[in-house]
C-alpha cells in the first residue's frame, strides 16, 4: 500500500470512529433528555406547599450538620453562613472548618458571629490534621467554628465529620448560597426512604449576575459575561439531562461537592473523604457504590432536580481553565482508583453501565472531540470529498453541542423557570446555539489539560479566585 | 455522500427550527404567566380586607372573593394556605372549610377527574388542607376503581378519608397492600383524630412494621397519655426497634408514673435502650435518678454518657455530681462529658440573662 493510500485509510478509520462515537453519544443524551422531560412533566405543576410545611415538623426530619470547609474564604464565608442561617429546617448545626487559612477567615468569623472557644467532646473516628480549637457563636448557639491545620478540603470535611453531632451531614462550598428550603428538599428522599439512602444531592445553578444580599438570593438573572452565560447553560445541561437520567437507575457517580448530604455512619464506615485526590466528592460517591455492592447493602444515592444551591462561577479564562482541569483530573483520579469496577458484573449496573459511560463519554470524550475539531479543520483543506465529511461532522457537533444544550435550556425554561426574565431566556437561547463554535472547544482543551496534569502527576489543588457573591454595599 | 449530507443539513435545520418554535411558544407562555401572576398579586392585595372580615366574623363572604375562574381559585388557595400556616385556630379552619365546600367543591371534583396526575394531586392536597368533606364519596369511589396507579395518590386519598370519614379510612388502611414507608404512615397519622388512633391500637399487631413504628411515635409526639400503659406493655416486645421507640415516646409523655418499668433498661446490652433510659431518668425523682445517672456517666457509649451528663446538668444536685466528675482521673471520657455539659449549662444560663 502506498503512503497516500495508507494515509487515506487511516483518515477514514478515525473519521468513522469519531462519527460513530458522536452518533452513539447523541442518541444516549437524547434518551436522557427525554427521560428528564418525562419526569419533570409529571412533577412540574405539583404544588407541594402543604408537603413542604409538614416537612418542617421536627419529628419527621433527621437532624443535619452543615459542614463548611473554608480555606482563604474571608470574602465569601460570612455570606455563606448567613445563607445557612435562613435555612428552613427543624434541627441543624453549622460547622465552619477553617482549614489553616492564611487570610482573615478565622478572624472574620470570630468577629462577625461573636465566637468564643468551647470544650466539646470529640469522637475522633477519622484521622485528620490537628485541630487547634472549637469555637461557638455567642449569638447563634448552633453555629460552630473549627480551627485546624491546613490539610485540604477533604481533611477539613473529615474533621467536621468527627466533630459533628448529627447522623447526617451536608457539605457545602464556602462560595455557595443555599435556597432556604434546600435541606428540606435534599433530605426528602432520606426522610422518605430511611437509612438506605446514603447520599443525596441537589441541582446547582450559577450565582454570578443574581441579586444576592445578606446571603440570600433576592432575584435571579443571567450574567452579562458570555463565559458565565455558557457555564449557566452547561450546568443546566449537566444537571437536567445527565443527573436526572442517571439517578433514576441509581447510577449517579457525582453529586455536587457544592451541596450534598451524606449519611455520617456510611461515610465513616467507608473511611471518610480521601485526602489524596482533588475530586474527593466523586471519589467518595464511587467508594460508597463499591462498598454497597461488595457488602450487598442495597444503599442508594439520590438526586433532586430542583435547584437548591447557587455557586460562584469563574469569570476569567484562567479561572475556568483551572477549575475544569482540576475537575477532570479529579474524575480521572476517582475512576483510576476504582478501575477494577469497570465492566465488572459484580458491581451491577454501576460497573457495567456507569463506569463505561464515565470512561468513554466523560473521560475520553474530550480526546475524541478534540480529534473531531482537528479533523474538521483538516477536512476543509483536503478537497471536496473531505470537506463534505467535515461538514457532516460539524453538523453532528452542532447536534451534540448546541442543540442538546438548547434542549436542556428549553427544559429549564418550561419546567423550573429559574431565569424568568425574557431577556435572560433569549440570551440563554442564543448563546446555547453558539456553544459548538467557541465554548465547547475551549472546555475540551481545558479538560485535555486535566488529563495531561494527571499523566504528569501534577497533584496540586489550584485555588479559585473569589469575588464574593453579595452585591457591594452602598457607602455608609 | 452529497445527498445524505443535504439530508443531514435539513435534519439539523429542521430540529433547530422546531426548537426555535418551542422557545417562542415558551417565551409567550412566560409572558402570559407573568401577567397572571401580577393579576393574582393585585387580587391578593385588594381582597385582603374582605378575607380578613370573613375569617374574623364568618357569615357570607364578599362577592369579590367568590372564585369563578381557575386563577382566582388558586389565589384563594394561596391566601387560605397563608392563614392556615400562620394561625392555628379551629374556628378559622371551619370557615376556610366552609368556604371551600361552598365555592370550590365543584372545581376540586372536576380536578380529581383530570387526566393530569399533578392536577389530581393538587386537588387532593387542597381537599385535605381545607377539609372538604363533601367530596369523600368521590374520593372513595376513585379509590375503589382500578384507575389509581400512583401510590402517592392513594396515600392522599386514604389520608383524606381517615380525616373526614374515619371508619372507611381505617378499613382502607387495613387492606393496604402496597408497601408504604414509615414516613408515609407518619404523614397519614399527622392529622387523624385521637379516636382513630384508639381504634388502630386495638388491631396494632395486624399492621405492617412501618405502621406500627409510626403509631408508637405518634403516641409520644401527640402526647397521648391515655396510651402510656400500651407503650409500657410494648417494652416487653421481642423487637428491639419497638422497645427503643416505646421508650422514646414514653420520654415525650408529660408524666412518668412507674419508674420501675424503665430502670432495668439502664443495664441493657443495647446502647440505644440505655440512651433512652438516660433521657427518661432525668424525669424520675432525684433519689432514683441521681445514682442511676452517675453510674451511666461511666457507660461505654459516648451517646449515653453525653445524655446522662445533660440530664444531670439540669438539676442543682446533678451539677454538683458533674463538678465532682470533671476532675476524675480514672475516667477521662466521663470527665470530658461532665465538662461539656457544665459549660453548655452555663452558656444557657448566660443566654437567659442576656
Amino acid at each position: 500500500m502506498s503512503w497516500p493510500a495508507f494515509g487515506e485509510a487511516v483518515y477514514w478509520f478515525f473519521a468513522v470512529l469519531i462519527f460513530v462515537y458522536m452518533l452513539i453519544v447523541i442518541f444516549f443524551y437524547t434518551g436522557l433528555l427525554g427521560l428528564s422531560a418525562f419526569q419533570l412533566k409529571k412533577e412540574s405543576r405539583w404544588n407541594r406547599t402543604m408537603e413542604h410545611d409538614e416537612d418542617m415538623n421536627a419529628h419527621y426530619t433527621k437532624p443535619v450538620t452543615v459542614l463548611v470547609p473554608a480555606y482563604n474564604e474571608e470574602k465569601g464565608v460570612v455570606d455563606t453562613v448567613r445563607s445557612l442561617l435562613s435555612l428552613r429546617y427543624p434541627q441543624v448545626e453549622i460547622l465552619v472548618i477553617n482549614d489553616g487559612s492564611s487570610d482573615g477567615t478565622l478572624e472574620t468569623m470570630i468577629e462577625h458571629f461573636s465566637m468564643k472557644p468551647v470544650n466539646r467532646t470529640v469522637r475522633r473516628q477519622l484521622d485528620t490534621a490537628p485541630v487547634h480549637g472549637i469555637y461557638q457563636s455567642n449569638i447563634l448557639p448552633h453555629l460552630y467554628l473549627v480551627d485546624k491545620e491546613n490539610g485540604g478540603k477533604a481533611d477539613a470535611l473529615n474533621a467536621g465529620i468527627n466533630i459533628s453531632r448529627y447522623p447526617y451531614f451536608c457539605s457545602i462550598d464556602g462560595d455557595s448560597i443555599l435556597e432556604s428550603d434546600a435541606l428540606l428538599k435534599v433530605m426528602k428522599p432520606v426522610i422518605k426512604s430511611g437509612d438506605n439512602i446514603v447520599a443525596s444531592g441537589g441541582s446547582v445553578r450559577i450565582a454570578n449576575g443574581c441579586d444576592i444580599q445578606q446571603g440570600a438570593v433576592l432575584s435571579t438573572s443571567v450574567s452579562k459575561r458570555p463565559i458565565v452565560i455558557m457555564q449557566i447553560i452547561e450546568y443546566v445541561r449537566a444537571f437536567l439531562i445527565s443527573r436526572v437520567g442517571l439517578s433514576r437507575f441509581n447510577l449517579l457517580m457525582i453529586i455536587s461537592g457544592a451541596f450534598s448530604v451524606f449519611q455520617k455512619k456510611a461515610v465513616i464506615e467507608a473511611g471518610g473523604y480521601h485526602t489524596d485526590t482533588v475530586g474527593e466528592d466523586m471519589e467518595l460517591v464511587v467508594r460508597l457504590h463499591r462498598i454497597n455492592k461488595e457488602e450487598k447493602k442495597n444503599q442508594q444515592i439520590s438526586y433532586v432536580t430542583e435547584p437548591v444551591c447557587w455557586t460562584e462561577a469563574p469569570e476569567t479564562m484562567k479561572g475556568l481553565q483551572r477549575q475544569r482541569s482540576r475537575w477532570h483530573r479529579g474524575m480521572l483520579e476517582s475512576l483510576w482508583a476504582h478501575k477494577r469496577m469497570t465492566m465488572n458484573p459484580k458491581y451491577g449496573k454501576v460497573g457495567t453501565v456507569a463506569f463505561p459511560y464515565f470512561w468513554i463519554v466523560e473521560m475520553f470524550g474530550p480526546v475524541i472531540e478534540f480529534t473531531g475539531y482537528l479533523f474538521l479543520i483538516v477536512s476543509f483543506f483536503m478537497g471536496e470529498v473531505y470537506w463534505q465529511f467535515g461538514l457532516a461532522l460539524l453538523l453532528m457537533m452542532v447536534l451534540y453541542g448546541s442543540l442538546l444544550s438548547l434542549g436542556a435550556v428549553l427544559l429549564e425554561v418550561w419546567s423550573l423557570n429559574k431565569y424568568p426574565r425574557p431577556r435572560d431566556m433569549v440570551a440563554l437561547f442564543f448563546y446555547s446555539l453558539t456553544e459548538t463554535f467557541w465554548y465547547r472547544p475551549l472546555t475540551v482543551l481545558f479538560r485535555l489539560f486535566g488529563i495531561g496534569q494527571w499523566i504528569f502527576k501534577y497533584r496540586r489543588w489550584d485555588p479559585q479566585e473569589r469575588k464574593g457573591l453579595s452585591r457591594p454595599k452602598v457607602a455608609d | 455522500m452529497f445527498t445524505s449530507l443535504t439530508a443531514a443539513i435539513w435534519i439539523v435545520a429542521g430540529l433547530a427550527a422546531v426548537l426555535t418554535l418551542i422557545f417562542t411558544y415558551l417565551l409567550i407562555n412566560r409572558g402570559v404567566e407573568s401577567y397572571r401572576r401580577r393579576r393574582s398579586d393585585a387580587f391578593m392585595v385588594s381582597a385582603a380586607a374582605d378575607v380578613y372580615q370573613f375569617m374574623r366574623h364568618g357569615g357570607k363572604p364578599a362577592r369579590s372573593l367568590i372564585p369563578n375562574e381557575r386563577w382566582k381559585m388558586e389565589t384563594m388557595e394561596k391566601i387560605f394556605h397563608s392563614y392556615r400556616y400562620h394561625i392555628q385556630h379551629e374556628q378559622l379552619m371551619q370557615r376556610m372549610s366552609m368556604f371551600a365546600e361552598w365555592y370550590m367543591l365543584d372545581f376540586y371534583s372536576k380536578e380529581m377527574r383530570s387526566r393530569k396526575w399533578s392536577r389530581r394531586m393538587n386537588a387532593l392536597s387542597r381537599i385535605i388542607e381545607f377539609r372538604v368533606s363533601g367530596l369523600m364519596d368521590q374520593v372513595e369511589e376513585r379509590l375503589q376503581s382500578d384507575g389509581v396507579r400512583s401510590e402517592e395518590e392513594r396515600l392522599l386519598m386514604v389520608r383524606a378519608l381517615l380525616m373526614m370519614k374515619e371508619e372507611r379510612g381505617l378499613m382502607y388502611l387495613k387492606d393496604q397492600k402496597a408497601e408504604w414507608s414509615e414516613f408515609d404512615y407518619r404523614r397519614l397519622l399527622l392529622d387523624v383524630e385521637a379516636s382513630s388512633i384508639d381504634q388502630m391500637l386495638l388491631v396494632f399487631d395486624t399492621y405492617t412494621l412501618p405502621l406500627q413504628y409510626a403509631l408508637v411515635d405518634a403516641i409520644g409526639v401527640r402526647q397521648l397519655t391515655e396510651h402510656q400503659a400500651f407503650l409500657e406493655s410494648l417494652l416487653e416486645s421481642g423487637s428491639q426497634e419497638i422497645r427503643v421507640r416505646s421508650l422514646k415516646s414514653l420520654h415525650l409523655l408529660p408524666v412518668v408514673y412507674d419508674p420501675s418499668v424503665y430502670i432495668g433498661f439502664a443495664e441493657s446490652p443495647l446502647w440505644e435502650e440505655r440512651l433512652m433510659t438516660a433521657k427518661l431518668a432525668g424525669r424520675l425523682p432525684m433519689e432514683l435518678s441521681l445514682p442511676l445517672l452517675r453510674t451511666m456517666m461511666h457507660d461505654s457509649s459516648w451517646w449515653v454518657r453525653i445524655e446522662a451528663a445533660r440530664a444531670l446538668s439540669s438539676v442543682h444536685e446533678g451539677r454538683n455530681i458533674l463538678d465532682e466528675l470533671r476532675t476524675s482521673e480514672e475516667d477521662r471520657y466521663c470527665a470530658d462529658a461532665a465538662v461539656e455539659a457544665l459549660e453548655r449549662r452555663s452558656d444557657h444560663v448566660l443566654a437567659g440573662v442576656r
